[in-house]
C-alpha cells in the first residue's frame, strides 16, 4: 500500500467519513430498487413504526421507509452533477484566466464577485421562479452559481504552478501548449480540484435538500419535502422527520469528515 | 477671495484624502455591481424568453385576463423600455404591485423588512461577541477544551443546512424533548416583531448555531496565525507579558480580518433567513421570497432580491472600509 | 545588570516533542563578558536552537530535558513563567532573523519599543522618551516625532534591522543573541550591521552570540569560533585558529567550502578562451540589451560574449538585472531592446518561437532546486522526458540516457526513481543539471544555482561544475557572490543596478578592482 493510502486508513475520520458516505450513497442509489411503492398508503397517517411501515406512516399514511428509500437518489445524483459540472467549469475557466491578461482576468473576476453578492439559495429561487424546479434547471443553476469560486480557486492553484521553475524549465525544452497543461499544471492542481470538488459536493446537496424543503425538488419524494411535509406530526410520528434528516445529515457530514482528514493526512505528509 | 486662496481650495477638493479616495472609489465600485445584478435579476424574471403573464396565471386563465396583466407589465414593449421603467421604479422607491394581492410590494414587503430584520440584527448581536470570545479562547490554548469543542462542531454543525439545525432546534426545545417554546413563530402584525420576544427565541437560536462554527473557526485561525506569528515570538522574546500580548500585539492586527468574517457571516444570514423562516413560519422576508417564487409573484421576488442585493453590498463595503481603516499596513498603503 | 557575568550553558539537552528526537545533545558552552562570539553551522544544525536557549526559549515543538543555562547569577532554565519574563530583554536580548516578520505590522516604531521598555517596569512617558531617543541614536536611527510615528512597512530593510537591534539593546543586556541578523540585507547594510553590533558590544560590554550560516562573514568578525553540527559543537575556539587548524571534519569541508581569498585566486593560473574558436565566433552574444519589468527599464544597454569552452559569470546584488538578463537569453524574459545571438543568428524573443536546435543549444539550470522539478514526476522522468521533448528520443532510450546523466553528475541510478520531494536540495540540483546537460548544450546558463543550497553542499556543485567545465563546457554563471568566481569563471562581469560597471578577465577583477562597487563587494565587512 502507498504511503498516502496508509496515512488515510490511520485517520479514524477518514474511515468514518467514508463509510458515512458510502452508506449514504448505498441507501439513495439502490434504495428505489429495494422499496415499495413511496406513493401507497399503507395505514393512517402518522402511525409510529410497525407491520408495513417498519419507520412508521407519513402525513399521507405512506410508508416513510418506502419513501426514505425513494427519496435520496434524485437529488443526489443532481448534486453530484452540479458539483462537477461547477468544477470542471471553474477548471477550464480558471486555467484560462491564469494565462488570460491581467485587465481581463481582473474583469472576469470582478463580475464573478457580483455574482456571489447574493447568497446561493437566493440566486437559486431567482433562477427558478420562471424556469421552474425540472432536474436540469436545479443542475445548472447549482452547478453555474460555483464557477465564479472554483475558477478563483483554480486560478491561484494555476498561477502557483506557472510562476515555478519546472513550469519554465518545461517550456525551455519546447513542451507545447497541450504538453504544459496535461504535464505540468494539471498533475500539480489535482489536489486542489478534488479538494474543491468535495466542497462543491456537499454545498450542492445543501442547497438542493433546502429547494426541495422549500417546495423547488424536482420531485415531491425527496428527503427535503419529507421534513416539510411530517413537520406538523413531529410530536406523534418522529421518525417520518428525523429519518430523512439523519441520512441527509450522515451524508453532509461523512463527506466533511472524509475532506477533513484527508487534508490533514495530506498535510502531515 | 485672492487666487491663491481660490487655488488651494480647488487644490483640497480634488485631492481628497487616500481614505476618502478609496471610500469614494469602493462607493462607485458598489453601484456598478448594483447595476450587474439588476440586469441579472431583471433577465430571469422577466426578459427571459417566453410568455410571462400566462406562465404566471397558469393555463386556465382566460386571454382577457393573461392581456391585462400583459399591460399591467408593460410586457409589450421592449426589453429595454421595460428594464428603465423597473429599474427607474427601484431608484424612486415604487416597487411596482403584487400580482398575488394586487397590493403594493412596498406594503407587502414593509413589515417584512423589519422583522427579519429584528433576527438578524439579533443574531449578530449574540454571535459576533460569543465567536470572538470562543475564538480567541480556542487559539490561546491549542488542544484544550475550548478548541476541541470548535472543531467538533466545525465538523458536525458546518455541514448541515439551517434548515436541518433548525429542525433539531425545534425537536429539542419545542416538540419532542423539551417544550420550553412555540414550534412555530407566527407574529401578531399588529405588534412589532420585538416585543414578542419568545417567539423570536428559536429562529435566532438556529441561525447562530448555523453560523457560530465558520465565525468562531475563521477567528480562531486568525488568532492562531497572530499568536504564533514571529513578531509575537519576538515579544515574548523581549519580556513582553502574555496578557499584554494577547490585547496590544495580537488581537489588534485580528480586527482586520475578522471584519471580513463578520461581513461574509451576515451575507450568510441572508441567505439562512431563507430556510429558517419557512421551518418557522415566521413572516419575514426569506419566506416573502420563497412565496412569492412559487406563486411567480415577479415583481415581489424582483424587489426582494435587489434588497438582498443591496444590503450585501453596503455590508460588504463597510467592513472593507473599516478593516482598512484599522489595519496600518493596508492604511498606509493607500494612495 | 552586573558589570561581568557573561553566560554559561552547560549539559544542555533539548528533544523534540513528538518523535523524541535529541536536537541538542548536552551542550558546554562558557562565554565572557563582552566577548563576540560567531556560531557557525548549516540548517538544522541546532545552531538557532543553542541560541535561543540563552533565553531560556525553545520552540512550539521543542523542550529541554535537561542541563543549565546561567547569566550571572540567573539561571534560566527551570525558572518560574513570571521571572523568566522580567530576564528575557533585559539581561538577554535576542534579535531576530527576519526583522520585516518580526516587527508587529500593527504598532508604530516607537510604540514597539515603548512595550519593552513597559515589560520591565519604564512606564514614565519621558524616560520612556529619552531611552528610545539614546537607543535609536545609537544605531544611527533619527528619533523624531515623525519617525517614531511610522509604521514597520514604511521603513526600509535596513531600518528595519537597526529598529530590532535598538530593541534588543535598549535595556543593555548582558548577553544579545543574533539570529542571521544579515540574511537577505545587500553587502553595504550587511557591513554597517556587523559593525553597529560590534560598537553596541564594546559599549556595553555585552557578550554577543552572533548565530549566521556565513562562514566568512563570522571569520572576519568573530573573537571566537564556535561549530556546530548535528546538535553539538564540534569546534570551539579564537577565530584564527578554528581557521588554521580545523579540530573537526566537518570544520575542515566548511572551510575549504568558503570561497578562496582574492589573493590565492590570483595564484592560479587561468587560461585564456582557446585561440581556435576566434575564427568561428562567440557562442553567445547578446548586444545593446535594455530589459523591462512592466516597462521600467531594469538593465541599460548590457552587452558581452561568451566563448566557446569558456564561463563568463554575472555578478550583482539582487535587484541588479543579473538574473533578468539570463532569462532574456533563455527566451523568458520577452520585453526588451538588443539582440542576443547564438552562434551569430539572432534568437526569436520567446522561447516558444525558437526551433528546437536552438533550444537543445541554450539550457537553463534554476536557483532554486526546491522548485526547478515537478514534484509529481521522479527524477529520472524529468532527466528523460527532456531527452524526449528535445533530442527526439524515443521512451527507452531517454531512460537509457538519463540513467547516464544522472551518473555523470555524481547520482547513482537508485535516484532514477526518486520523488523530488524525497531528494535533498544537493541533491535535485544534480538532477536538474542532468537535465540540463542530457541535451548536449552549446551553452549553459546557471542561475545562482549554489545560493539556496548549504555551503558545504555548495561546495560540491561548484567542484561538478569545474570539472564540467574543463571538459569543455560553455557556461553563464550568474551569481552574487563575487568571490565565488575566482573558482569557476575566466571572465566577470560587474552589474549594478542594470549597468555593467566592472568587466574584464576574473583574476584582475578580483586582485585590481576598478570600481568601488566591485571593492565593495569583495570586503563583506566594507
Amino acid at each position: 500500500m502507498s504511503a498516502v493510502a496508509t496515512q488515510l486508513v490511520r485517520r479514524p475520520s477518514v474511515v468514518a467519513g467514508t463509510l458515512m458516505t458510502a452508506a449514504t450513497l448505498f441507501v439513495a442509489f439502490a434504495g428505489p430498487a429495494l422499496a415499495g411503492s413511496p406513493d401507497e398508503f399503507v395505514g393512517a397517517p402518522f402511525q409510529g413504526p410497525g407491520g408495513d411501515a417498519p419507520l412508521g406512516t407519513d402525513v399521507m399514511g405512506r410508508s416513510v421507509l418506502a419513501r426514505l428509500l425513494a427519496g435520496g437518489r434524485d437529488f443526489l445524483l443532481q448534486g453530484i452533477l452540479a458539483a462537477a459540472l461547477g468544477v470542471g467549469a471553474g477548471v477550464l475557466l480558471g486555467v484560462a484566466l491564469a494565462s488570460a491578461s491581467r485587465r481581463v482576468a481582473d474583469l472576469v473576476l470582478s463580475l464573478n464577485d457580483t455574482v456571489i453578492v447574493l447568497p446561493q439559495i437566493v440566486i437559486a429561487l431567482l433562477v427558478l421562479t420562471r424556469l421552474g424546479a425540472t432536474p436540469l434547471t436545479l443542475v445548472l443553476v447549482v452547478g453555474i452559481v460555483h464557477v465564479p469560486q472554483s475558477a478563483r480557486v483554480v486560478r491561484a492553484a494555476t498561477q502557483r504552478v506557472v510562476t515555478q521553475d519546472y513550469y519554465d524549465s518545461a517550456r525551455t525544452l519546447g513542451a507545447s501548449r497541450r504538453r504544459l497543461f496535461t504535464g505540468e499544471v494539471l498533475p500539480n492542481i489535482a489536489g486542489v480540484v478534488l479538494l474543491e470538488l468535495s466542497i462543491r459536493l456537499a454545498i450542492s446537496v445543501v442547497v438542493l435538500a433546502s429547494l426541495s424543503y422549500l417546495g423547488f425538488g424536482s420531485t415531491d419524494t425527496q428527503w427535503g419535502r419529507m421534513i416539510h411535509e411530517n413537520q406538523g406530526g413531529l410530536t406523534i410520528q418522529p421518525w417520518a422527520v428525523l429519518a430523512p434528516v439523519i441520512c441527509t445529515g450522515v451524508f453532509l457530514i461523512g463527506v466533511n469528515l472524509l475532506r477533513g482528514g484527508t487534508v490533514r493526512a495530506l498535510a502531515v505528509r | 477671495m485672492t487666487t491663491t486662496s481660490l487655488r488651494r481650495g480647488t487644490a483640497i477638493t480634488l485631492a481628497l484624502s487616500p481614505v476618502a479616495r478609496y471610500v469614494l472609489r469602493r462607493l462607485l465600485l458598489g453601484v456598478a455591481m448594483l447595476f450587474v445584478v439588476s440586469v441579472v435579476v431583471f433577465f430571469f424574471t422577466q426578459a427571459l424568453p417566453g410568455d410571462v403573464a400566462r406562465q404566471v396565471l397558469g393555463q386556465t386563465a382566460t386571454d382577457d385576463q393573461v392581456a391585462r396583466l400583459r399591460e399591467q407589465l408593460g410586457l409589450d414593449r421592449g426589453v429595454v423600455a421595460q428594464y428603465l421603467d423597473w429599474i427607474g421604479g427601484l431608484v424612486t422607491f415604487d416597487l411596482g404591485t403584487s400580482l398575488t394581492s394586487g397590493t403594493p410590494v412596498a406594503d407587502l414587503v414593509g413589515t417584512r423588512v423589519a422583522n427579519s430584520a429584528t433576527i438578524v440584527v439579533l443574531t449578530a448581536v449574540i454571535l459576533i461577541p460569543l465567536a470572538v470570545a470562543l475564538g480567541v479562547a480556542a487559539a490561546r490554548s491549542p488542544g484544550g477544551v475550548v478548541d476541541g469543542v470548535v472543531s467538533g462542531s466545525v465538523l458536525l454543525i458546518l455541514a448541515l443546512p439551517e434548515f436541518i439545525i433548525a429542525i433539531l432546534v425545534v425537536v429539542l426545545l419545542a416538540t419532542n424533548v423539551w417544550r420550553l417554546f412555540a414550534p412555530t413563530s407566527i407574529l401578531d402584525p399588529a405588534v412589532p416583531a420585538w416585543e414578542q420576544p419568545d417567539l423570536l427565541v428559536l429562529p435566532v437560536l438556529a441561525l447562530v448555531i448555523g453560523s457560530l462554527p465558520y465565525f468562531t473557526e475563521s477567528i480562531r485561525t486568525t488568532m492562531t496565525d497572530e499568536l504564533t506569528s514571529e513578531h509575537v515570538t519576538w515579544a515574548r522574546l523581549c519580556g513582553v507579558a502574555e496578557r499584554r500580548i494577547l490585547w496590544r500585539h495580537a488581537l489588534p492586527n485580528a480586527v482586520g480580518p475578522g471584519l471580513q468574517v463578520a461581513g461574509t457571516t451576515l451575507i450568510y444570514l441572508t441567505g439562512g433567513i431563507v430556510a429558517v423562516e419557512n421551518v418557522f413560519a415566521f413572516p419575514g422576508v426569506g419566506s416573502a421570497l420563497t412565496a412569492a417564487v412559487a406563486n411567480r409573484d415577479i415583481p415581489v421576488v424582483q424587489a426582494i432580491a435587489m434588497l438582498l442585493a443591496t444590503v450585501a453590498l453596503v455590508v460588504y463595503l463597510v467592513a472593507d472600509v473599516l478593516g482598512i481603516l484599522l489595519t496600518p499596513r493596508l492604511r498606509t498603503a493607500l494612495t | 545588570m552586573s558589570e561581568a557575568s557573561g553566560i554559561a550553558i552547560s549539559g544542555l539537552r533539548i528533544h523534540a516533542t513528538d518523535d523524541r528526537r535529541e536536537v541538542l545533545h548536552g551542550v558546554d558552552l562558557t562565554v565572557g563578558p563582552g566577548e563576540f562570539v560567531g556560531i557557525a553551522g548549516e540548517t538544522g544544525s541546532g545552531k538557532t536552537t543553542l541560541g535561543l536557549s540563552a533565553l531560556g526559549f525553545a520552540r512550539p515543538g521543542l523542550s529541554v530535558t535537561a542541563g543549565s543555562v546561567a547569566v550571572g547569577d540567573h539561571q534560566l532554565i527551570g525558572a518560574g513563567r513570571e521571572e523568566l519574563r522580567r530576564l528575557r530583554g533585559d539581561v538577554v536580548g535576542y534579535v531576530p532573523q527576519d526583522p520585516a516578520t518580526a516587527l508587529n505590522p500593527g504598532l508604530r516604531v516607537g510604540a514597539g519599543l515603548r512595550e519593552v521598555l513597559r515589560a520591565h517596569g519604564i512606564g514614565d512617558r519621558d524616560e520612556q522618551r529619552r531611552r528610545i531617543a539614546a537607543a535609536f541614536g545609537a544605531v544611527g536611527l533619527p528619533h523624531d516625532d515623525a519617525f517614531l510615528r511610522r509604521y514597520p512597512n514604511q521603513l526600509s530593510g535596513g531600518q528595519q534591522q537597526r529598529v530590532s537591534i535598538a530593541t534588543a539593546f535598549v535595556l543593555r543586556p548582558a548577553v544579545v543573541v543574533l539570529d542571521e541578523p544579515t540574511t537577505g540585507l545587500d553587502a553595504a547594510t550587511k557591513a554597517a550591521v556587523v559593525r553597529l553590533v560590534h560598537d553596541l558590544s564594546r559599549s556595553a560590554g555585552a557578550s554577543v552570540l552572533f548565530i549566521s550560516h556565513d562562514l566568512r562573514l563570522l571569520m572576519e568578525t568573530a573573537d571566537r569560533l564556535i561549530v556546530v553540527y548535528r546538535g553539538a559543537i564540534v569546534d570551539d575556539g579564537p577565530t584564527a585558529r578554528v581557521a588554521a587548524e580545523p579540530r573537526h571534519e566537518y570544520t575542515r569541508t566548511l572551510l575549504a567550502a568558503v570561497p578562496a581569498p582574492v589573493g590565492a585566486a590570483l595564484a592560479r593560473h587561468w587560461p585564456g578562451p582557446s585561440p581556435g574558436d576566434a575564427a568561428t565566433g562567440p557562442v553567445l552574444a547578446v548586444d545593446a540589451l535594455t530589459a523591462r519589468h512592466a516597462g521600467v527599464a531594469v538593465t541599460s544597454d548590457v552587452g558581452f560574449t561568451v566563448d566557446a569552452g569558456e564561463c563568463v559569470a554575472l555578478v550583482g546584488e539582487s535587484g541588479s538585472g543579473k538574473t533578468t538578463i539570463a532569462r532574456t537569453v533563455a527566451g523568458l524574459h520577452t520585453s526588451y531592446d538588443g539582440t542576443v545571438r547564438l552562434d551569430g543568428e539572432v534568437l526569436a524573443r520567446s522561447v516558444s518561437r525558437r526551433n528546437l536546435t536552438q533550444l537543445r543549444a541554450l539550457q537553463y539550470v534554476f536557483q532554486n532546486p526546491f522548485g526547478s522539478l515537478n514534484p509529481r514526476r521522479t527524477a529520472g522522468r524529468s532527466v528523460a522526458l527532456a531527452a524526449e521533448l528535445v533530442l527526439g528520443m524515443s521512451r527507452p532510450e531517454a531512460a537509457d540516457a538519463a540513467a547516464a546523466a544522472l551518473e555523470r553528475v555524481g547520482l547513482s541510478t537508485r535516484h532514477l526513481r526518486s520523488q523530488p520531494h524525497a531528494l535533498s536540495g544537493g541533491e535535485r540540483q544534480r538532477v536538474a543539471l542532468a537535465r540540463a546537460l542530457i541535451c548536449r548544450p552549446r551553452i549553459l546558463i546557471c542561475d545562482e544555482v549554489t545560493s539556496s543550497l548549504d555551503l558545504s553542499v555548495q561546495a560540491e556543485i561548484v567542484q561538478l561544475l569545474t570539472g564540467l567545465q574543463s571538459d569543455g563546457l560553455t557556461m553563464l554563471f550568474i551569481t552574487h557572490d563575487l568571490p565565488l568566481v575566482s573558482t569557476i569563471a575566466q571572465r566577470t562581469l560587474v552589474l549594478r543596478d542594470g549597468a555593467v560597471v566592472e568587466a574584464g578577465p576574473t583574476p584582475d577583477v578580483l586582485a585590481t578592482p576598478q570600481h568601488e562597487y566591485t571593492r565593495r563587494l569583495l570586503t563583506v565587512t566594507g
